[in-house]
């Protein structure tokens, strides 16, 4: 199995006026030929490896009679060849066909749609607008100038050539379209179902099969078809004699999911949908519900922005005092410089050998034949790293390629640097590799069984931590109402859009250039040249600017190999992940098993929390131990518990390798925690914000851990604040027949920078630079969040200069000094803290040598900070949280199981916001990438392999499925507060899911026990509510 | 090998390759025209978004085959026209930029429908812009430089 797209494959075109030539070429070649549309599927088949690449291609298009939508006599007549976005948009289209335009907006993107064809689609017999064809009672035009039911068509093992399609001009009495993704928009189809209301005589005189009965020919009704992805779509021919057998009635509802059943084959989930929307449908015979749910366009101007009320802790909507950031333009421009953008003359090419084998011991490694092959340059293993090829925070354990073992799929063992792309590719899979597979362990609770195989030589169980407070016998004696719940939180994906890769040249003064996107070059330079064996002096990383990172670029990914790879071959080498290395190989969020058992007594104050966690760290540490300890610290929230009982553990399996990701730890069991204490709030008979409200911890309060943390009141200003809102105040259940709305809310705070023991501190300087700007010179990258524009605004204050006078230096080892990692929600409040201590003795640099006549060097003040910690001696304890409330409001489609997140309303503390448009972004983007988490992502394994391994089948939110979103800043801070700004780059994620969790519980009425809830769960839940 | 002529950016451009061959590789290796990105290489990112005949598209899919006596635009050529001024001022000014990666492809997305769907209300351009997909999270700011972009538009088309 390689895991490397092939080369791209070269075919003869067979291009044929006359459709007959075209079918006589088609017959001719055999299996070894195909008809293409926009080959927008067909070319997924060879890069997919499920099919070989054809030896000739039929083009559609070249057809006579194969493009045009035109009305003749009765017909409505489609080109095969029309592009998808013609169907949908065409004027005839929605005039007399409107459910085929309905399917085919439905259908991919705008730009997959221009490529894509109605033939191509029908091809697939998958696709959505083949739902509405056959419901419409479609004919299709083949090669011999013959029409024929489509229905028959579509039950040949081999499609001949469609050249033309045509339904009926008459526009259908009433239809209906319905598309069941993951998303609102640009989703695969899980499931697509087409209702045509078609009036009396049929001009689709083709009988039904036998064993479906025989529907009435004549009078209006429903013709219906459905199918999805691995389900052919077909007509629903039982769930029509049914409805014939009782004309005007509603069907039986277990005799219809009978049907459903039947019709789809066995497929019981999906019948299950069909079935429900299927009696919804015909119960609602006028006026049909909204087929899609409310878009947030719709949502607009509905007060969620409306100003502050009186009593509100917030100033207003952040968005009132957006401002553009200084580099959008070139940003918008397409080429602001990512290093994945860089290809200098003379550059190699490189492709990694990675395991077929989730866990595998390499018995060999023969690179003789590949290393003779056309191009190549280099060919490497671990052998060829100078020093000990593994790496690793904490726990050295990653070897950066493997030597003796493989423990997950993509594992890299060997690379190829070659002239060209395809001549490394084609040498990788020349690589041989033997391997002696070893058990899978893809599960976490069965890896740290005592008799299970060890996948590192210290065992399975990576780490463990616990937290006891207070006294649990006395606050058991203490509870009246219990509330217990097992959670699991997925394997969600970065899904950064630029895969991990740069390029890496020799400096031709005996060093190397790695430009490398990541969020700590300095730590990169240093293992860089510890495997090289090279002086770190002569190593430099650029790691900025940065496709996105959102922590899966936090450690280093492929850079050493690049790396070895140029220093072997002395030349310029690129490599980047495809997207299907990228899934394989890249860090994700641990997934967690989440067991809490809280109390409260009569009067809703908290007793007793006990938390056991179970996280599945994957093959690698990485940042494992350090997100478990995260999770114990944000267990137990901003609430006083009488007392806490937590024990959590971390396991080695070989699900891939999860490792930092934004929310970090303590999103996972924030949504477990947040769901408890709305149960509690209900068993106690609160609102779930008077029982939050009434169980905050106070500004002087310790920590978590029992820990002194800086004093800070946000989370009560948070809550107080979203207590005002509009949302809150209004309705927070509503029924609307098919649609269930509910108001959640959620409260979280969480921690910024790294605990006590870790490396805080970082050293940056500050310069006059020759054009007498102001420098700020930090290895912090720019990985979206807007650092650049926050160092100009606060740097602009200190030095009292305007913004422009500003140059951010970020992100280079040769640039500026080591300041740690841009991680941790620590970068801003870190320079915010060196500014305000030493920009005044800086300022008085520069006025003394101005005032010298500003002859000689410029000043330059390199600055070490020590970090700054908490004094409590508990290992990893934080010293500074900040924290934010939310409203969410939700709405579940009770027929499909599918939700839409519709309105948010974030209130962030976080002291003073430096830079609207930077944390506006972060909290956004954060906000969806939590309603992601609990909405929609997860990337399951199966024996260890990732089923999805694209962004085809791992989701992430689009411009649909977004909320109308505003945000409140809530910028108080204590009087005496030394702190100034909190970290606001991930505290949206942790909101984002908590408060979405939140009110998807609330619509639903029941908890999902698995997040994301996708629409089988749901439905499940929906169907178990009283 | 296959071997055709299209313009590029305005200019006339031939290659040569294998049949299957994808523009995105095409614009990025041999034209030096990095602003289309590879991101998912499948379509489903709409990263690499170019306009054929000025029409949008993946040029993740687009095949050398598919390229005789096209004309291909990319973000190179848009973003120094003029003409996509407003749509990227509009994304500039309502926070719809951070990492970047996607920008490009949103402004060819957006300014092909700002220029060539004249009665697009806000709630289609939504739906038409949904093809490109961004991580950092931007839909929010998107969203408003759609409604800036469209919302004074006469409804209907």
């Amino acid at each position: 199995m390689s895991l490397l797209a092939p080369t791209p494959p070269d075919f003869t075109l067979s291009p044929h006026t006359r459709p007959a030539d075209a079918q006589r070429a088609a017959d001719a070649a055999g299996n070894s030929a195909v008809f293409a549309g926009g080959a927008t599927a067909l070319q997924l088949t060879w890069t997919a490896g499920t099919a070989p690449a054809p030896q000739t291609l039929i083009p559609v298009a070249a057809c006579a009679g194969s493009q045009g939508i035109r009305l003749e006599g009765p017909w409505l007549r489609l080109g095969a060849a029309d592009s998808l976005e013609r169907v949908r948009s065409h004027a005839l289209v929605r005039a007399h066909a409107p459910l085929l335009a309905a399917a085919c907006e439905r259908i991919g993107s705008l730009a997959l749609r221009r490529l894509g064809t109605l033939g191509g689609n029908i091809g697939w017999r998958f696709g959505d607008a083949v739902s509405a064809l056959l419901a419409l009672e479609a004919q299709a035009l083949d090669a011999t100038e013959r029409w024929h039911a489509l229905t028959e068509l579509l039950t040949l093992p081999r499609l001949p050539l469609l050249v033309a399609l045509r339904v009926r001009s008459e526009a259908a009495a009433d239809w209906r379209y319905e598309k069941l993704g993951g998303r609102l928009a640009f989703s695969p189809t899980r499931l697509s179902l087409a209702m045509a209301c078609m009036g009396a005589a049929s001009l689709d005189d083709t009988p039904a099969p036998a064993e479906g009965g025989s529907p009435r020919p004549d009078g209006p009704r429903w013709r219906m078809a459905a199918g999805g992805a691995g389900l052919p779509v077909r007509r629903l021919w039982r769930v029509e004699s049914l409805l014939a057998d009782s004309p005007g009635a509603l069907p039986d509802p277990v005799r219809l999911r009978e049907a459903c059943l039947a019709d789809l084959d066995g497929d019981s989930a999906r019948a299950r949908v069909a079935a429900r929307l299927l009696a919804g449908h015909l119960a609602h015979p006028k006026g049909p519900p909204p087929a899609r749910l409310p878009t947030s366009a719709s949502a607009r101007d509905d007060g969620l922005t409306a100003g502050p009320r009186e009593q509100s802790t917030s100033a207003g909507p952040l968005v009132d005092r957006l401002r553009p950031r200084a580099d959008s333009a070139e940003r918008l421009g397409g080429n602001p410089g990512y290093h994945t953008d860089h290809f200098p003359a003379g550059l190699l090419h490189a492709a990694l050998v990675g395991s077929p084998h989730p866990h595998a011991r390499i018995v060999s490694i023969d690179t003789r034949e590949a290393a003779g092959m056309p191009g190549v340059r280099a060919v490497v293993t671990a052998a060829d790293f100078a020093a000990d090829p593994r790496y690793g925070l904490r726990v050295v354990d990653r070897p950066a390629l493997c030597q003796d073992r493989v423990r997950c799929v993509g594992d890299p063992v060997a690379a190829v640097a070659a002239d060209t792309l395809a001549q490394a590719r084609a040498a990788a899979a020349a690589v041989r590799v033997r391997y002696e597979t070893l058990p899978v362990l893809d599960d976490p609770e069965a890896a740290l069984a005592p008799d299970a195989v060890a996948i590192h030589p210290g065992g399975n169980r990576l780490h463990a931590c616990a937290l006891h407070r207070g006294d649990p016998a006395a606050a058991r004696a203490a509870t009246v109402h219990w509330v217990e719940s097992v959670c699991h939180t997925p394997r969600q994906m970065p899904a950064f859009l630029e895969t991990e890769g740069g390029t890496v040249e020799p400096d031709g003064a005996g060093g190397l250039h790695v430009r490398f996107g990541g969020q700590n070059p300095e730590r990169d330079r240093q293992e860089i040249a510890r495997l090289l064996g090279l002086d770190p002096a002569r190593v430099r990383v650029s790691a900025t600017p940065v496709g996105g990172s959102f922590g899966g670029k936090d450690e280093l990914t492929v850079q050493p190999i690049a790396a070895l790879l140029a220093w072997r071959s002395g030349q310029a080498v690129r490599l980047q992940l495809s997207r299907p290395e990228s899934v394989d190989l890249g860090v994700k969020r641990h997934p967690m098993r989440i067991r809490m058992r809280s109390g409260c007594d009569a009067e809703g104050r908290l007793t007793l929390h006990e938390v056991d966690v179970l996280a599945d760290t994957g093959a690698y540490a990485t940042h494992g131990p350090e997100v478990l300890d995260a999770a114990r610290e944000h267990a137990v929230g901003p609430y006083r518990w009488q007392a806490v009982s937590l024990e959590a553990r971390l396991a080695y399996t070989n699900n891939g390798i999860a490792g930092a990701m934004r929310g970090f730890g303590a999103v996972q069991v924030q949504i477990a925690l947040e769901q408890q204490l709305d149960r509690l709030a209900a068993a106690a008979g609160l609102d779930p914000l008077s029982l939050r409200a009434r169980n905050l911890t106070g500004p002087h309060d310790p920590g978590p851990l029992g820990q002194q943390i800086a004093p800070f009141d946000g989370a009560r200003l948070a809550l107080a604040a979203a207590a005002a809102h509009p949302l809150w105040q209004g309705p927070r259940q509503q029924a609307d027949g098919r649609y269930r709305r509910a108001v959640g809310l959620a409260l979280v705070h969480r921690s910024d920078g790294y605990g006590r023991g870790g490396p805080n501190g970082g050293r940056l300087a500050f310069a006059l630079g020759p054009d007498g700007r102001h420098e700020v010179r930090v290895s912090f990258t720019e990985m979206g969040q807007g650092l650049g524009e926050a160092v100009r605004a606060m740097a602009a204050e200190a030095f009292g200069c305007p913004p422009e006078a500003v140059r951010p230096v970020l992100g280079d080892s040769a640039l500026a000094p080591d300041t740690g990692a841009v991680a941790a929600s620590r970068a801003s409040t870190m320079i915010h803290r060196a500014l305000r201590e030493r920009a005044p003795a800086f300022r008085q640099q520069v006025a003394a040598w101005r005032a010298a006549g500003a002859t000689g060097a410029p000043p330059v003040q390199l600055i070490d900070l020590p970090g700054e910690e908490t004094p409590s001696d508990i290992a990893s304890a934080h010293l500074v949280f900040g924290a934010c409330a939310a409203l969410a409001e939700v709405c579940v489609d009770t027929w499909s199981g599918q939700l839409r997140v519709t309105r948010m309303a974030l209130f962030p503390a976080l002291g003073p916001v430096i830079s609207p448009a930077g944390y506006l972004g972060q909290m956004e983007g954060g906000a969806l990438m939590g309603q992601g988490m609990v909405t929609l992502e997860d990337l399951p394994a199966v024996q260890g392999r990732y089923p999805a391994r694209n962004l085809d089948d791992y989701l992430v939110p689009t411009l649909l499925d977004a909320p109308e979103l505003a945000v409140f800043p809530i910028e108080t801070v204590p009087a005496d507060d030394r702190i100034g700004p909190r970290g606001a780059g991930e505290i949206g994620v942790n909101i984002g899911a908590v408060v979405c969790a939140a009110a998807i519980t609330a619509a639903i009425g029941r908890a999902p026990g698995r997040w994301p809830a996708d629409p089988a769960q749901v439905l499940d839940l929906l169907e178990d509510a009283p | 090998m296959t071997e055709v002529q299209f313009m590029l950016n305005g200019a006339p451009v031939s290659t040569r390759g294998p049949a299957a061959r994808r523009l995105l590789d095409i614009l990025r290796e041999d034209h030096g025209l990095t602003g289309a990105k590879p991101g998912c290489e499948i379509g489903r990112c709409g990263a690499c978004l170019v306009w054929l005949d000025e029409e949008p598209v993946n040029a993740c899919l687009v095949m050398v085959w598919q390229l005789a006596g096209r004309a291909v635009r990319t973000i190179e050529s848009v973003a120094a026209d003029p003409a996509s001024a407003p749509v990227r001022e509009a994304l500039a000014a309502c926070g719809a930029v951070q990492c970047g990666y996607c920008s490009a492809g949103q402004v060819m997305s957006l300014t092909w429908l700002h220029q060539q769907q004249p009665g697009c209300s806000p709630a289609q351009a939504m739906a038409l812009a949904a093809g490109n997909l961004c991580r950092c999270g931007t839909a929010p700011g998107i969203a408003r430089a759609i409604t800036q972009l469209f919302g004074n538009r006469p409804p209907g088309a």
